[in-house]
């Protein structure tokens, strides 16, 4: 009787791992519940081949014997070793790994689900992820990001149709190397064939997304390996058409430490005495910086360029006037 | 050939072997939400596990008794935790930088090393794949916050407020929140003894006290920032600035016109809201209430003097 291909999954990941011998494909063939013993060899031959790819992809290591041609399980290779977590650190991943769960758009919620599974005795049990606190994410999912995921980790091509500022299109084809999000937008960073250049684009803005379908199984090209995706994202007041300006802010200690992870990624950074940091970055945006200077202050300042402090100011003095005492703006 | 969803499957069953050898019953929804599947499909998956087995016998000794999956004998094999593919790796490794763990950091390297097959170096996935991330300042007091909330100790913490102040608060902490990328922490404030959110990344100091959290009715977190219950400011918004940009949690267009919208905005402190405001430059205006439109004045005034100081 035909059983369901993940029971025969099963059964053979058992039957491999049963003891320290190797099984030939014959014992294999007639020893696992699930294999057709009385059809074509060959149709056999590539239920198993791909059966085999399918434990791999589950995290287990299938190792060969060249002598006898026989098939095994590898423990060492196969079975996590004990790890040693501090109990705070547990707990984090706990609570982390709860939270990230809850997020829609967290693109590797399977495989993050899969892995604290799996980790889940180290972990101390997974009630506390059980009981995740829900929704953490303000929108649902974006089904382009898995596209673009699932290209950038099988190396493949993607065509896109790309919607500038300007309101125009463009068809686009991409090598994805890599996929941010960041201020609640997604963005994905690759090799743009037709550009000749690596671009980043707003994954909201890209429509018709499809992924190379020929030879899903060999890579299309080779992400440099010096490729970071975090040299190529900017900042909130980076994506402008202005300048760029080079502009100085100061900041205080007590402000740094909320925007310290702002500014280790873009300019650099000098600190005074007092523990006053400054902090030079290009922009192209000076709205978002007046913007991103305000909701993160108090205790951020404008030193330079003195047109940049003089826009401030007027944006303030427009803010108090609407909203004085006398009458609504 | 197995179908990507049989695959899946098997994948699932395979984890769930490991999380079956240390008890002898386990709450169906328990794996349920483990493995992210409905109660349906976790039953459909334990059932058909009850029918796998080595050369027809040696079957998994699980069944199912309503609710609870039953181990009821040594299981035939597979009883340690299979080692993460280079998948799980590589979300377990996002989600954890997503919380400010650096690439580095000694945790990382103890997860990756004891658990994954030819474990990818945690600067190859984030070199991929980048979240919102938090600093490492924010990941080393989440392990601390995580843990004195599962033990239920009450916690002294220097919060930066709104408005610029260091303050000291006793707190006895809930739940750890995540909005928008950013991680809070809910829980009861002596200081205004009342139900307050905090920032992680503004609390400068964390103390884990001695003392145990007094049995309160300790209410689940069943929204990340729940608005319910709070007090409600309209704004006008001019043209061209949309509420989509700014990203204000449960906050609605009410009205709209030629010369902009009018959005009501749920919000917990003033401070925050104004501070919103003021950074719109002019592009939002605080029609009520009056209290908020004082707070933002108040606001932009104190940023110019800071400007004429400097």
């Amino acid at each position: 009787m035909a059983i369901d291909s993940s029971e025969r999954l099963v059964n053979l990941a058992l039957y491999l791992s049963r003891d320290r011998s190797f099984s030939t494909i014959d014992d294999i063939r007639f020893g696992v519940e699930g294999y057709d013993r009385e059809g074509s060899t060959e149709a056999f031959e590539r239920m198993f081949e791909h059966d085999k790819d399918n434990l791999r992809a589950a995290g287990l290591t299938i190792q060969v014997d060249e002598a006898t041609q026989g098939y095994r399980i590898d423990p060492a290779l196969s079975f996590a070793s004990e790890i040693a977590l501090e109990p705070r650190e547990a707990a984090m991943i706990r609570a982390v790994g709860g939270l990230i769960l809850a997020d829609e758009e967290f693109p590797l919620k399977r495989d993050l689900r899969l892995a604290l599974a799996k980790i889940g005795s180290s972990i101390g049990g997974l009630d506390a992820l059980a009981k995740a606190v829900p929704s953490a994410s303000s929108d649902s999912a974006d089904p382009r990001v898995a596209v673009f995921e699932d290209a950038i980790n099988r190396s493949k091509h993607v065509t896109f149709v790309y919607a500038k500022p300007d309101g125009s299109t463009d068809e686009r084809t991409l090598e994805p190397y890599g996929l941010a999000r960041f201020a609640g937008a997604w963005y994905v960073v690759g090799y743009d064939r037709m550009r000749e250049n690596i671009r980043m684009f707003k994954i909201d803005r890209a429509s018709d997304v499809a992924v190379n379908p020929r030879l899903p199984k060999s890579e299309d090209f080779e992400r440099p390996a010096e490729f970071d995706v975090a040299d190529h994202l900017g900042l909130e007041f980076q994506f402008g058409i202005e300048g760029p300006h080079q502009v100085e802010l100061r900041v205080e200690p007590g402000a740094a430490r909320i925007v310290r992870r702002f500014m280790e990624r873009s300019g650099s950074l000098h600190e005074e005495e007092g523990g006053l940091l400054v902090w030079r970055v290009e922009v192209t945006d000076t709205a978002a910086l007046i913007r991103w200077v305000i909701a993160n202050g108090p205790g951020i300042e404008i030193l330079s360029p003195p047109r940049l402090v003089e826009s401030l100011r007027s944006a303030l003095d427009r803010v108090e006037v609407s909203h004085g005492s006398s009458e609504l703006g | 050939m197995a179908r990507p969803s049989s695959a899946e499957a098997a994948k699932r069953m395979l984890a769930l072997i490991a999380l079956l050898e240390d008890e002898a019953r386990v709450p169906l929804s328990r794996i349920a939400t483990t493995l992210g599947v409905s109660e349906k499909v976790a039953a459909r998956e334990v059932e058909r596990l009850s029918c796998c087995g080595i050369d027809g016998y040696l079957m998994m000794p699980v069944y199912l008794d309503g609710d609870t999956v039953e181990v009821f004998n040594d299981l035939p094999g597979l009883t340690r935790p299979i080692r993460l593919s280079g998948n799980e790796a590589r979300a377990l490794v996002a989600a954890l930088s997503a919380a400010g763990v650096d690439d580095d950091d000694p945790l990382l390297l103890k997860l990756l090393e004891a658990s994954a097959v030819a474990p990818p170096s945690a600067e190859e996935v984030s070199a991929v794949l980048r979240l919102d991330a938090a600093d490492t300042e924010t990941a080393e007091l989440l392990k601390g916050l995580s843990l004195a909330i599962e033990r239920g100790h009450v916690i002294s913490i220097v919060h930066r407020s709104r408005s610029g102040e260091d303050i000291t608060r006793v707190v006895e902490p809930w739940h750890l929140l995540r909005w928008d990328g950013t991680f809070y922490l809910q829980g009861y404030c002596r200081r205004v003894g009342a139900l307050r959110t905090f920032r992680v990344d503004r609390i400068l100091e964390l103390q884990v006290l001695e003392e145990r959290i007094p049995t309160r009715d300790i209410p689940p977190a069943t929204v990340a920032l729940d608005t319910k219950g709070m007090p409600l400011a309209r704004v006008r918004l001019e043209s061209g600035t949309t509420l989509a940009d700014l990203r204000w949690p449960e906050a609605r267009t009410v009205a709209e016109g030629g010369d902009g919208t009018v959005v009501e905005v749920p919000f917990g402190t003033p401070a925050w809201l104004a501070r919103q405001i003021v950074s719109l430059g002019g592009r939002a205006t605080v029609l009520e209430p009056a209290s908020l439109r004082d707070a933002v004045a108040q606001v932009a005034r104190a940023e110019k003097a800071a400007l004429t100081e400097g």
